[in-house]
């Protein structure tokens, strides 16, 4: 362990940090709001304070020795310390009374969960919601991604990778150029370029630019937060659906694609297996969803259906969370197809959370390969994915993945039942952070929120999204008594 | 620049560290996903499971767009074979395979085999390397230039050295005779030294002297200069084949083989008939006693175990051979192991092929690459091509940014000199530079070198 060499490079991120908040103090500065501007720039002296006497203490170290074990910890540092003082100008701007909230909301942007506890969002100051949609943006591709990809501070070294390793989802961590640093710029500059395609196609769509860009942020990032109350259904547009439907469907993709469709490699992509499952999923269920609504019913075309079916279908499969409408009062079976999708989450190697849809497919083949064993005893089954013969150690990993993720699930959801909300609330929320989807069923649908919780378990619950987005292990080796002793 | 590794085995990393510390994008194939995991927890390269002989698979790998692909496989047939399908089917200007069972000459080099640039063979480069420790002296910290009478030395300031707390500047007036001092390292710290540099107690200095008053110079620092007459090589390998060749017929008749393999000690003294070749089992007490191997200068072992010839190296050393020299072949962390063992000089085949590859890579002109210090520090010997942008330039007005220095110099006729400020660059000489190996693209542009 290099505890020295960790301290010095979180000191580093939360320099970057505290610069780019210099960018809501800007927006700030332009809609007057004084308050929220003095929260900024506090927030951003005592960072800078802090981090360079951090710096200045651990002078000398470098990084060449950084080991997995070390990007764990710093990692995790990392997320608990930019939530930390995200949230200070929160506090400072009385968006909330009490840091607690505040430290709920910010942990909810990073994390990209979109969970929130504010009760009337249209009322707070606009650089602080513009702040709130930031943190989704940054944490949708990682800060610490951003940080390889502009700082060279760790240089060539093969850390770098055990940094990447950490933060990004999926089961198999990869790279796909050469350089870590390189990868990490194709991925920031990929994600950048839709952010702003999306800003010009809501614009083009009527929206405003601090509308269009909070929308994308949190869109891109697969994340949620709105500035309207009553989310994307606040704008009242279809164009405006149907943009961010497509957006949402873009951000719960492999990036990695993306990269090789640039790179002119797309029969390789369109081979990818997790993005026939991902598009079979989320279309199937829409359609199904769909036709059972117009039936029922609830809608009267079956268009329109359709629309609201696929955005609530995106929104939740991608772990976004935005809304249009507020589907608990949709009768049961849509409403079913959502809760399938809740326990799916988007692609590996994309902004969304959850189990991951690779995850799944795996799980799903596993069981299959077991029949067909059953029938043949002697059959060799090999598992297959796009890129030939899944690993058994992945399998393996893969197994213990979604394994842990339901006990933390149901553990989480012991404790919240502490607070006295009914089961499906409990089951639901505990689902929705660790999930890192924003929004869920009971009193935690589009139309309820978090201020029904009591403060404590705030705290229970910035911990289940930080480790959801950090897919569990990065974090709970830490705690692991092996990590600090051996 | 992008190269491609086939082989993610310890030779195959040892190189892509190197060329990810020169800045280049480095991707390596194998076949075992197990290999290539390491690989990528170890270096900043892409790895990829594929086969090397499979066009498609290499395609997919990217190698169709490098503009390197060296094959490094343990197998000579793999190296050949891939590194034809890359020239022939993706037009990669340059490749390199590693075979063992191939050896070539000068002339050889030149023949096109299926379209390959250059191949290496680890035998031979470790032969010509211990060659060259044999010709130049018997220290593992020195480094001999081909065709050059300057030598590099590393040395050690303990509490009596006359270079304690004194200044660069000071220490050229102290000691009589030219020197250099190219590179320090203080505390883990490696640097090239300026005038005010000041030396203290536990530094190590890397200093160029030249040949003919190394003796008087090294007698001045403390140090004597075996010389080594007789010779014993333990193992009729690849590498004694080859060494041998490189012997003076006179030395040979000083140079005694023992191998247990009764086969290769009758081809050998067939082909060495000055050689004595002795067909015994060097681990028997016997040997040491019945053949006086105490009374020779050097023993290299040179056998196809590493571990053997670790023991048998530190064993002579302790039973009275002057020096010793061991050959560690496979894993190169014995060497790291074995320094405290009294071993005068531990010779990595890995290194001296990855050193070769390298040499390769940077430059035909480049003719001698070494590394210093953990490889922190590189000297390198540079010939000066007619449209070198120093020629005519005195060394005073060469800038080099403190991020390297020149030590040495070698005119056409074969004169080696230590350069003062006045020397001015000709063309045809060859300068001997010690570098950072960070800023090795500072030195290319300064020289005006398109790497590959």
């Amino acid at each position: 362990m290099h505890i020295k060499s960790v301290i010095r490079l979180v000191a580093q991120i939360l320099v970057f940090v505290a610069l780019l908040m210099l960018i809501p103090a800007l927006i700030a500065v332009i809609h007057e709001e004084w308050q929220a501007f003095s929260g900024f720039i506090l927030t951003i002296s005592l960072m800078m304070v802090l981090s360079i006497l951090a710096i200045i203490l651990t002078k000398g170290q470098d990084y060449s020795q950084f080991s997995a074990r070390d990007g764990f910890l710093f990692t995790t540092l990392t997320w608990i310390l930019a939530a930390a003082f995200g949230a200070i100008p929160l506090l400072i701007s009385r968006t909330f009374d009490n840091y607690t909230s505040c430290y709920f909301e910010i942990m909810s942007g990073f994390t990209t969960t979109g969970a929130s506890t504010l009760a009337d969002i249209e009322s707070c100051f606009k650089s602080i919601l513009f702040w709130r949609s930031m943190t989704n943006w940054l944490g949708g591709m990682g800060i610490v991604v951003l940080f390889v990809a502009f700082l060279p501070a760790i240089g060539a070294s093969a850390g770098t990778f055990h940094l990447i390793g950490a933060e990004s989802v999926g089961p198999v961590k990869g790279k796909f150029t050469p350089k870590t640093r390189t990868t990490a710029i194709w991925l920031w500059g990929i994600y950048f370029g839709f952010t702003a395609l999306e800003v010009i196609f809501l614009c083009a769509g009527g929206l405003d630019l601090y509308n269009a860009v909070t929308v994308a942020f949190s869109t891109l990032s697969a994340a949620g937060f709105c500035v309207k109350n009553a989310s994307i259904g606040g704008f009242n547009s279809a164009y405006v659906e149907i943009v961010v439907t497509v957006f949402m469907i873009v951000s719960g993709m492999n990036f990695a694609l993306y990269y090789k469709a640039f790179t002119g490699k797309l029969r390789d992509v369109l081979k990818d297996t997790e993005m026939h499952w991902y598009l079979f999923i989320t279309f199937a269920a829409s359609l199904a969803g769909a036709v059972y609504l117009n039936a029922s019913g609830t809608f009267d075309t079956i268009g329109l259906a359709f629309r609201k079916m696929l955005f609530h279908i995106v929104s939740v499969l991608t772990t976004t969370g935005f809304a249009t409408a507020d589907y608990t009062t949709w009768p049961t079976f849509p409403i079913m197809l959502l809760v399938m999708v809740t326990f799916i989450g988007g692609c590996a190697g994309s902004a969304g959370g959850g189990i991951k849809v690779v995850r799944v497919s795996v799980v799903c083949k596993s069981g299959m390969n077991v029949i067909k064993k059953r029938i043949h005893p002697s059959s060799v089954v090999q598992l297959k994915d796009s890129d030939g013969v899944v690993n058994q150690e992945v399998v393996t990993s893969i197994f213990a993945f979604v394994s842990v993720y339901i006990i933390t699930w149901i553990i989480g959801s012991v404790i919240i039942a502490l607070t006295g909300q009914d089961l499906l609330t409990c089951l639901s929320s505990t689902l929705l952070t660790l999930g890192n989807i924003g929004i869920g069923f009971g009193k935690v649908s589009p139309a309820g929120n978090f201020t029904i919780f009591p403060l404590w378990s705030k705290w229970v619950f910035s911990f289940l999204m930080m480790i959801g987005r950090l897919e569990l292990f990065t974090v709970y080796v830490i705690f692991s008594r092996a990590f600090w002793k051996r | 620049m992008k190269v491609v590794i086939l082989g993610a085995g310890r030779r195959g990393i040892r190189l892509a560290r190197h060329l990810v510390e020169e800045k280049k994008d480095v991707v390596m194939i194998d076949q075992r996903a197990s290999e290539i995991n390491r690989a990528m927890t170890s270096v900043d390269c892409l790895g990829v499971v594929a086969s090397g002989t499979d066009a498609e698979e290499l395609r997919n790998a990217g190698v169709s767009n490098a503009d390197a692909f060296i094959a490094l496989s343990g197998s000579d047939e793999i190296n050949l074979v891939s590194c034809g399908i890359v020239s022939a089917e993706f037009g990669v200007p340059l490749t390199i395979a590693a075979v063992r069972s191939l050896s070539y000459t000068e002339k050889a080099k030149s023949v096109n085999l299926l379209g390959i640039s250059h191949i290496v063979n680890p035998s031979q480069e470790a032969a010509r390397h211990i060659f060259g420790d044999i010709d130049k002296g018997l220290y593992s910290d020195i480094i001999s230039f081909e065709n050059s009478s300057l030598v590099l030395y590393n040395i050690y300031i303990d509490s009596k050295s006359k270079f304690r707390n004194k200044a660069v500047r000071e220490l050229r007036q102290l000691i009589p005779g030219q020197f250099i001092i190219a590179a320090v390292s203080s505390n883990g710290n490696v640097f090239v030294p300026n005038g005010d540099t000041v030396i203290h107690e536990n530094d190590t200095l890397s200093i160029t002297i030249s040949e003919d008053t190394a003796e008087e110079m090294l007698e001045e620092m403390g140090r004597v200069r075996p010389k080594a007459e007789k010779i014993v090589i333990i193992g009729a390998t690849m590498v004694t084949d080859f060494l041998l060749r490189l012997l003076s017929r006179k030395r040979r008749r000083h140079t005694t083989v023992i191998a247990r393999d009764p086969q290769a000690c009758e081809e050998l003294a067939l082909k060495y008939p000055d050689v004595l070749v002795l067909n015994e089992n060097i681990t028997n007490e016997g040997v040491f006693r019945q053949e006086n191997l105490d009374s020779y200068d050097l023993m290299i072992s040179a056998t196809d175990s590493d571990e053997l010839n670790i023991i048998i190296a530190s064993y002579g050393k302790h039973y009275g051979i002057k020096s010793t020299m061991a050959l560690v072949n496979k894993n190169h962390d014995f060497i790291r192991m074995a320094d405290h063992l009294g071993i005068d000089s531990l010779l990595s085949t890995q290194d001296v092929t990855v050193d070769s590859i390298v040499k390769y890579l940077q430059g035909i002109n480049i003719s001698g690459i070494h590394s210093l210090f953990e490889g922190k520090i590189e000297a390198l010997e540079y010939k000066i091509p007619s449209n070198c942008p120093l020629c005519g330039k005195p060394l005073k007005d060469i800038n080099m940014k403190g991020k390297g220095i020149i030590v040495g110099a070698r005119k056409p006729d074969g004169t080696s000199l230590l350069p003062g400020g006045d020397y001015t660059v000709n063309e045809g000489d060859s300068l001997i530079m010690v570098i950072d190996r960070q800023e090795l693209d500072f030195i290319q542009q300064l020289l005006g070198i398109k790497a590959f």
